[in-house]
């Protein structure tokens, strides 16, 4: 009994140790700046890292739900502290694949050390975009 | 057939004709869904470029220790592909987002190909000329030898797959290596693939 309740007790303070280990991994919970505009697909995560120079690298965690292999292409915009968009002339609608029921990762490093928000916008590959008539 | 038909219908045929042609439209760069081509398009170096900086961005080995920029050198890009490229298509969205970063400064008084630009060394054979202003001329030992080298190459390969469809792959292979130990510091391969008719000339 005795060497349980010491197990027990070794266990608590044991969860309660902080890791020394100094991670840069931020996960941010807020994700209202992904726009999805593919059925089935859904994001998980949304992880940010800060590198050594102050370099914020964003990792999306997505999941495609449907039974099929989708092809879906993302463009990803960053915003400096003030808000204002930082210009990238490598900006365009880069490709992901999203195989069916598995996760896929989006990883995208700021374009400037300034960047520190992000705005992503996932779609499928192959949508064909529906036009208003006026 | 009186005249006035033969030009009535004369005049249908050359509107029909006409009217076959495809309009002249500017390109979305930003959105566009237009067919691929067999040969490489702009979307290709844009990936291919995009690729790269992705890459070179998330890494650390383009970061110099103890902060500042490396001065980065453009070697050579070979074009090992059956087209007339000019491989500044990929170079230079490079450079722009390297240059943008903060990590790299990209020298051009020193290049694989020859200089880049010749004024800034050409500026120094001024130092005799008593027309100009000596004092407003560069100092001796100011500019700055490159850190890295940037080089690569750009290969293409015909693979027929049947008796009509031809697959054309192409292969963007770049290296960044240290100039100072000569070691690959950062390298990458972006490979892009098209099957179509092999009717559509790859060259």
């Amino acid at each position: 009994m005795r060497y349980c309740i010491l197990l027990i007790v070794v266990f608590i303070f044991g969860g309660c140790s902080q890791n020394n280990q100094q991670s840069n991994v931020v996960k941010k919970d807020n994700i209202r700046r992904v726009h999805i505009n593919a059925p089935s697909i859904s994001v998980v995560q949304t992880k940010v890292k800060i590198l050594d120079d102050n370099r914020v690298v964003a990792q999306i965690t997505g999941y495609n739900n449907g039974s099929y292999y989708r092809l879906l292409e993302y463009r990803i915009q960053w915003f400096d502290a003030d808000g204002f968009l930082i210009s990238n002339s490598a900006q365009g609608w880069r490709d992901v694949p999203a195989f069916a029921k598995a996760e896929f990762f989006i990883k995208s490093p700021s374009p400037t050390g300034k960047g520190v928000d992000f705005k992503i916008i996932i779609r499928l590959k192959n949508s064909v975009e529906k036009t208003k008539r006026r | 057939m009186n005249n006035k038909l033969k030009y009535a219908l004369g005049l249908t045929l050359l509107l029909s004709l006409n009217a076959c042609e495809p309009n002249t439209e500017n390109i979305d760069t930003y959105n566009d869904k237009g067919k691929a081509v067999m040969v490489l398009d702009y979307r290709d170096f844009q990936k291919a470029a995009a690729d790269a900086i992705d890459s070179m961005l998330s890494s650390a080995a383009m970061q110099k220790p103890g902060g500042g920029r490396y001065v980065l050198a453009i070697s050579r890009i070979i074009n090992d592909t059956m087209q007339h490229i000019d491989t500044d298509q990929l170079v230079k969205k490079i450079r722009v987002q390297l240059l943008n970063s903060g990590r790299v400064a990209v020298t051009t008084s020193i290049g694989g190909n020859g200089r880049e630009d010749s004024l800034p060394l050409d500026t120094r054979k001024l130092r005799e000329n008593d027309e100009i202003k000596q004092s407003t001329i560069a100092t001796k030992g100011q500019i700055i030898a490159p850190d890295l080298s940037l080089s690569g190459k750009i290969i293409q390969r015909n693979i027929k797959v049947d008796k009509k469809t031809l697959q054309v792959e192409y292969y963007f292979q770049l290296t960044v290596t240290n100039v100072n130990n000569g070691l690959s510091i950062w390298e990458g391969e972006t490979i892009i693939g098209k099957r179509g008719s092999d009717k559509n000339v790859s060259w």
